[in-house]
């Protein structure tokens, strides 16, 4: 019989994930779960009851819990959350149907529209005759709706507790009160039919009376459940990082320095890997939230990086103002090209990108012996083609500089976006090869 | 690089990591004189009001007093600013980190990745007074102070931007071109190229520009 996977709530879900998680756990169909807990609610409540009880004591799937320090140093601390893939889309009748079903019970939207057509139906009883006591009916109504509003900041507070802004703890102080204003008022009605006016005042007296003396006594308990809960939570956290920082070392430093340690008389290979795994810590330490932005400066860092490591060439890139444009395939090619250029002839290459309101320039700069334009053959699509003639067709330019302390590559990109294809009418290409004694 | 000519500078290299500070011992090997090493803040402020050294190699990152790391160690000398330069030497890029020990008194900034000349070189013209921008470097100072620059140079006062001049010497600079090449560039003389260089550095250092301080911090990485 193969393991059950742990009874979690599920993420992404309308209300609190319960019915998913339960469903993962027991292997049962989602829709026959949802069905089971809507049918018992229906007939007496239990299904809430049970609902409530799994919301407060199963935990979410992405809850930091202490199992991330025994995962191991190699594993990643929080189990990534990927969304279970549904049933594939070839689909015969019957995973169909259970889709439809799924989707039938998942959305919050058709579940306010059954509790609506309910009511509808129960109006339209009354307009054909029979008697309905509506108190039976809204109450536990407004009961539900309060609990859930209640409820449904439990998991919130959960996941953003911390660095909660102010407004946003406002709005959960708010949902709390009305939730617990809409109880209160249905249980008062409730307490009405069974009593008289002024009994019930004096009644509503007794009971505060009695919960501030209770709240009194327990307060210091509760005061210390929550900070121990609290400082449990902050530990799982700080262990989870370690644990995920530990993964990240092993998995790529330390691998790397017993590489180092193997290929030591190859100081070509040695620099080689020293540098890329540089490059890869720094990545990792400081541009976590910045991966993949597609910003100018992030793909020529990429391309950089690539080119670096294919040909043991260091290449520095230095990146000043963010690029207004959105599309930069063309100048990056070029760049790339650029780059590779120097690498294959010159050496070691520093490249500086400087984005302002009108154009987008990119230098790359080596130092090798130089080289004359004229001298380059037809043949040689490198330059003319790939560096040149590809910024004209978009409609910006290029200009090689070549000396004999090194050659610059100048690209320029205008921010104004012009059409492409009209490549003959581009603007000028100034190349000039100047060569200068120094 | 001019080495030669003045060799045997003293110096002292403040670094947490033993490893590091005997490599670049190593490294530097006869060029230079290292008078001291130390490890902390306390440490090092103490050993180089001992010393006394020409040129302080600066880690920015190490512990002891308050946690300033390198920029504290500036501060703590800041009397001694006259006779001893702080040249700054990091793996760190982040903006905060350059911006922080640059201002607290530093006269440059460069790598520990740099190739031993260059360092001697930088040695050298930090000890001569000068400053001494790697690409980075540049790269950041354009990126606070903006590239646009002043249409002309008579404003040279103003501590919160950057003459025309001095953006395109900081250009040059980050696009690759050492100062020699600068000046053949602008049809100015070396000297005129440091003159620019240290005002640029006075500018970063001495610039109220709160700007300067917020865009680090929201800039972390180059």
């Amino acid at each position: 019989m193969p393991q059950r996977p742990p009874l979690r709530r599920a993420l992404g879900t309308p209300v609190a994930g319960v019915c998913l998680g339960l469903s993962r756990h027991l292997g049962y169909p989602v829709p026959l779960v949802r069905l089971a807990f809507i049918v018992l609610t229906l007939t007496g409540g239990i299904g809430l009851v049970l609902y409530c009880w799994l919301w407060v004591f199963a935990p979410t799937e992405k809850e930091p819990t202490r199992e991330a320090a025994v995962r191991g140093l190699s594993g990643p601390a929080l189990a990534a959350y990927e969304p279970r893939p549904q049933d594939n889309t070839s689909g015969s009748a019957s995973t169909r149907v259970q889709r439809g079903l799924d989707t039938l019970t998942s959305s919050p939207e058709i579940m306010m529209g059954s509790v609506l057509l309910g009511l509808g139906a129960l109006m339209l009883a009354q307009l054909l005759g029979f008697s309905i006591d509506w108190r039976i009916v809204v109450v536990p109504v407004v009961i539900i709706g309060g609990v859930v509003l209640a409820w449904s900041q439990l998991d919130r507070s959960l996941t953003a507790q911390g660095h909660g802004d102010p407004g946003q703890r406002n709005a959960a102080l708010w949902q709390i009160s009305c939730g617990a204003a809409l109880v209160l008022v249905a249980m008062l009605v409730i307490a009405g039919g069974l009593v008289g006016t002024g009994e019930l005042i004096a009644g509503t007296i007794v009971g505060a009376i009695l919960l501030a003396g209770l709240a009194l006594v327990l307060a210091p308990w509760f005061i210390k459940l929550y900070r121990t809960s609290q400082v449990e939570r902050e530990r799982a956290a700080a262990e989870a990082e370690r644990a995920d920082i530990a993964a990240h070392l092993h998995d790529s430093v330390l691998q790397t320095l017993a590489m180092i340690q193997k290929q030591k008389s190859d100081p070509a290979e040695v620099e080689r890997l020293a540098r890329s795994q540089e490059r890869q810590l720094r990545s990792w330490l400081y541009r976590q939230n910045a991966q993949a932005t597609g910003t100018l400066k992030d793909q020529v860092l990429s391309v950089a990086a690539e080119l670096e490591e294919l040909h043991s060439v260091p290449v520095e890139v230095v990146a000043v103002g963010e690029s207004r444009r959105r599309q930069h395939d063309p100048l990056v090619a070029a760049t790339r090209e650029a780059i590779l250029n120097a690498i294959r002839h010159a050496g070691p290459a520093s490249v500086y990108i400087e984005s302002t309101e009108v154009e987008d320039a990119v230098f790359v700069r080596d130092r090798g012996a130089g080289f004359e334009l004229e001298s380059i053959a037809e043949d040689r699509m490198g330059v003319r083609e790939s560096i040149i003639g590809r910024m004209n067709r978009v409609g910006g330019s290029a200009r090689i500089r070549s000396r004999p302390s090194g050659t610059e590559v100048q690209l320029f990109m205008p921010v104004e976006d012009q059409s492409p294809g009209n490549g003959s009418q581009g603007a000028p290409t100034q190349v000039d090869a100047e060569r200068q004694q120094e | 690089m001019s080495t030669e000519s003045t060799a045997h500078r003293r110096i002292v290299i403040v670094d947490d990591h033993r490893i590091f500070r005997a490599g670049l011992r190593a490294e530097l090997g006869d060029s230079v004189e290292v008078v001291a090493e130390a490890s902390t803040v306390d440490e090092a402020a103490q050993v180089i009001r001992q010393t006394l050294p020409e040129v302080v190699l600066l880690d920015v990152h190490m512990p002891g007093g308050t946690g300033g790391g390198g920029a504290e160690v500036v501060k703590l000398c800041r009397d001694l600013l006259e006779q001893v330069k702080f040249l700054a030497i990091s793996v760190s890029d982040q903006a905060t980190d350059v911006v922080s020990v640059i201002r607290a008194g530093a006269r440059g900034y460069v790598t520990k990745t740099i190739s031993t000349d260059e360092l001697l070189g930088a040695i050298d013209a930090v000890a001569a007074g000068d400053a001494v921008f790697s690409p980075r470097l540049a790269g950041f100072v354009l990126d606070a102070f903006g590239t646009s620059g002043l249409a002309e140079d008579v404003r040279d006062e103003e501590l919160d931007r950057l003459s025309a001049r001095e953006v395109e010497v900081m250009r040059l600079i980050a696009r690759g071109y050492t100062y020699r090449e600068i000046a053949s560039e602008l049809f100015i003389s070396i000297k005129t190229v440091e003159t620019h260089v240290s005002k640029v550095l006075r500018k970063l250092q001495l610039s109220s520009r709160h700007e300067l301080t917020r865009w680090a911090e929201q800039r972390r990485i180059v």
